[in-house]
């Protein structure tokens, strides 16, 4: 009886995800017989960051006010503009400028930063949600905004950029509660571990502003997150709504705050800092975790036992960063290995070839595309980290060949 | 003395070449006790994605061998070739007298009925996966294992390529088996100069030939009395993976040009009998 109930809801999630549209078809199909892009016939990784970084100018394109559309769905399309991510974005456009040497990812890069200063609120937050819905003010998506504007000060020493990202930060601080978390204004009014990624932006506010009351309020929040570990590495308060069994996603996030908080608090010896110890010690049980069952689950348990059979994919991009990011400062190479691994899994899930504009090129949120972190959509953000993840891979990579004398190697890559 | 070897059934050519070690050494092998393929469950799924993930190559090698060798392409005469070449365990077993139990799982309650029948006082690991605590309490002596790797700084998979990546000598050590990975009390260990192999499969090659004869000639001892099991401080390494081939291609540099190692351990290098 369950599994009648079980295959009526799956059929009736693959009707109301238009199956039936040859392009949506194709990629359920591929999905089901699981096959993804074999190692042997792999592009090098310029190929697929391209297409990543098409498929993110087609999301901006799709919306008229300069915002990234949020996702784009089997059911109706493309969303509207979503302001958190289109804040964090902006630093991918930026880097990838640079990389790929095209000024015009900074012109769309600049373009998001000037649609946010619109929509920021008269209380200096900015809005939760696309703006399809009422605005409510939201912390974690305001850290992300503050990511982006700031960056985009740093670009174009524009000072609203500036003047917006520290009405914001003054905005977080406000709202702080004395343990160092917060509680109000997030996402289903509930105390988040993740939220190590607005305190983030907040370091990179204070050393921009020379301002310390960022940096004060950022540690406390780190302080608690630390509190919040449990002795395998496992973070508690870390889910959306369930916290027994975080997404990857959210795991993947609290580690990023830590390790990018470490960067900046001890930018000559991050290893040494407690906030990156607590980053590793996750990062590690993860990566086990991963090598072990070769294959990286999208859901985990206080003993990182996961019973969830899809992948998350914008967690794996998120967590091949976080390796990198450690295999940076600790040059321990397993690091590195299981980031060119998970990456490779996530190029190996990236349609190159459907017609769909909002297939080709993106990432799903979840593979199969029907499991439940983001099912049957590409979200915004999936392909930003991906790009991320792979303009550092190519970084890492070239830098170890080119300290071995391997230049043949790396072209031969 | 009841030796018996654990290993795959699909990797009988390890397992033979466990065996005829041991024989070598005075010490008869009395079982095998071999873990078949798991069946698939959704066969016609995974014939697709074999054709797509290895091509039809890898359908043909399924082939009973007739069938394949009927095949006029020559994707069908390698397939054939490959059967062909792989060693049968059960022909083996049949000319030295020696049981052979052939089972789904290594952990299972089967294999641990099978090993309790056969009151092993030493059992031999010869490529499994994990063995739990279950059948590790049968053997009177314990369990032993050869590794590729210097222990107790490289536990887990393709450690010589780590050994290799991290300019540190590349080695054997012969183990005591316990529930953990590569966390038994050593027996016995050696470091091999690999400067005369150029690529990873010219060194996988020596250090196989090496190792199943340095862990026949360590049981050998170790039932002696001869040597002492030294315990390991797990803090003292970690635990490596599947190295990914981004990363072998700058250990395949590294030997190209004649590896020597950047660290020497305390270990001396033994002579190595054989040639790349």
């Amino acid at each position: 009886m369950v599994s009648i109930v079980h295959a009526a809801k799956q059929a009736r999630d693959l009707l109301s995800a238009r199956i039936y549209r040859p392009s949506h078809l194709r990629i359920s199909l591929l999905d089901y017989l699981d096959l993804r892009t074999p190692p042997q016939r792999m592009y090098p990784n310029p190929t697929y960051i391209q297409a990543a970084m098409d498929w993110l100018c087609q999301a901006q394109d799709a919306t008229d006010d300069g915002g990234v559309a949020a996702r784009y769905r089997l059911d109706s399309g493309w969303m509207a503009s979503y302001p958190e991510t289109t804040g964090y974005i902006i630093p991918t456009f930026f880097n990838y400028a640079e990389f790929s040497h095209q000024s015009k990812y900074r012109a769309r890069a600049i373009r998001m930063s000037d649609w946010l200063i619109e929509i920021q609120m008269e209380s200096g937050a900015f809005p939760g949600h696309t703006l399809a819905r009422k605005p409510i003010p939201r912390v974690f998506n305001t850290g992300q905004i503050i990511l982006g504007l700031l960056r985009a000060y740093q670009e174009t020493n524009k000072t609203a950029y500036l003047q917006a990202s520290i009405r914001a930060g003054d905005w977080l601080v406000s709202v702080q509660e004395p343990d160092g978390s917060w509680l109000r204004y997030t996402f289903y009014n509930r105390t988040h571990v993740y939220h190590t990624c607005v305190a983030w932006p907040l370091i990179l506010l204070s050393r921009i502003t020379g301002n310390e009351s960022y940096q004060l309020s950022a540690i406390a929040n780190l302080d608690w997150a630390l509190s919040c570990q449990t002795e395998s590495g496992w973070f508690q308060l870390n889910g959306f709504r369930d916290d027994r069994l975080p997404f990857l996603h959210t795991i993947a996030y609290t580690i990023t705050g830590l390790l990018e908080s470490a960067y900046l608090l001890k930018p000559e010896m991050p290893q040494n800092s407690r906030y990156f110890e607590a980053a590793q010690k996750a990062s590690e049980a993860l990566l086990h975790r991963y090598e072990i069952r070769r294959y990286m689950a999208a859901q985990f348990d206080e003993n990182w036992k996961s019973p969830a059979s899809f992948s998350c994919l914008t967690g794996n991009c998120q967590m091949a960063y976080n390796w990198l990011r450690i295999y940076q400062c600790t040059r321990d190479a397993r690091y590195l290995n299981g980031a060119v691994k998970l990456n490779e899994f996530v190029k190996s899930t990236q349609d190159l070839q459907s017609r769909n504009p909002g297939i080709r090129g993106g990432i799903k949120g979840s593979h199969p595309i029907w499991g439940s972190y983001i099912r049957y959509s590409y979200p915004n953000w999936a392909a930003k980290f991906f790009v991320d993840a792979l303009m550092l891979e190519e970084k890492l990579v070239k830098d170890l060949y080119q300290r071995q004398k391997l230049h043949e190697y790396h072209r031969s890559r | 003395m009841n030796i018996i070897v654990l290993g795959k059934a699909w990797n009988s050519g390890k397992i033979i070449d466990i065996a005829q070690a041991f024989m070598d050494e005075g010490l008869p092998i009395t079982g095998i006790v071999a873990m078949t393929r798991p069946k698939q469950r959704h066969r016609l799924k995974s014939v697709v994605q074999q054709l797509h993930f290895e091509g039809r190559q890898a359908i043909l090698r399924k082939l009973p061998r007739p069938l394949a060798a009927r095949r006029s392409s020559g994707a069908g005469k390698i397939a054939s070739d490959t059967a062909a070449a792989k060693p049968a365990l059960g022909p083996f077993c049949k000319q030295h007298g020696i049981r052979l139990e052939l089972v789904p799982d290594l952990n299972g309650a089967q294999a641990e009925s099978a090993l309790k029948s056969m009151q092993p006082d030493l059992l031999v690991l010869g490529g499994t996966p994990i063995i739990r605590a279950n059948i590790l309490a049968i053997p009177e002596h314990g369990t032993i294992n050869v590794h590729m790797g210097l222990l107790p700084k490289y536990r887990g998979r393709s450690v010589a390529e780590w050994a290799i990546l991290e300019d540190a000598p590349v080695g054997l050590t012969v183990h005591l088996v316990d529930p953990g990975v590569d966390t038994g009390a050593i027996l016995q260990q050696q470091t091999v100069d690999i400067s005369d192999c150029a690529t990873i499969a010219e060194m996988r090659q020596k250090l196989r030939y090496l190792q199943h004869r340095m862990m026949a000639a360590s049981a050998r001892e170790f039932l002696r009395g001869h040597l002492e099991p030294q315990p390991q401080r797990k803090e003292a390494g970690k635990q490596y993976y599947e190295m990914h081939p981004a990363l072998k291609a700058v250990v395949e540099a590294k030997l190209a040009r004649g590896y020597q190692p950047a660290t020497t351990d305390a270990i001396p290098p033994q002579p190595v009998p054989t040639p790349c």
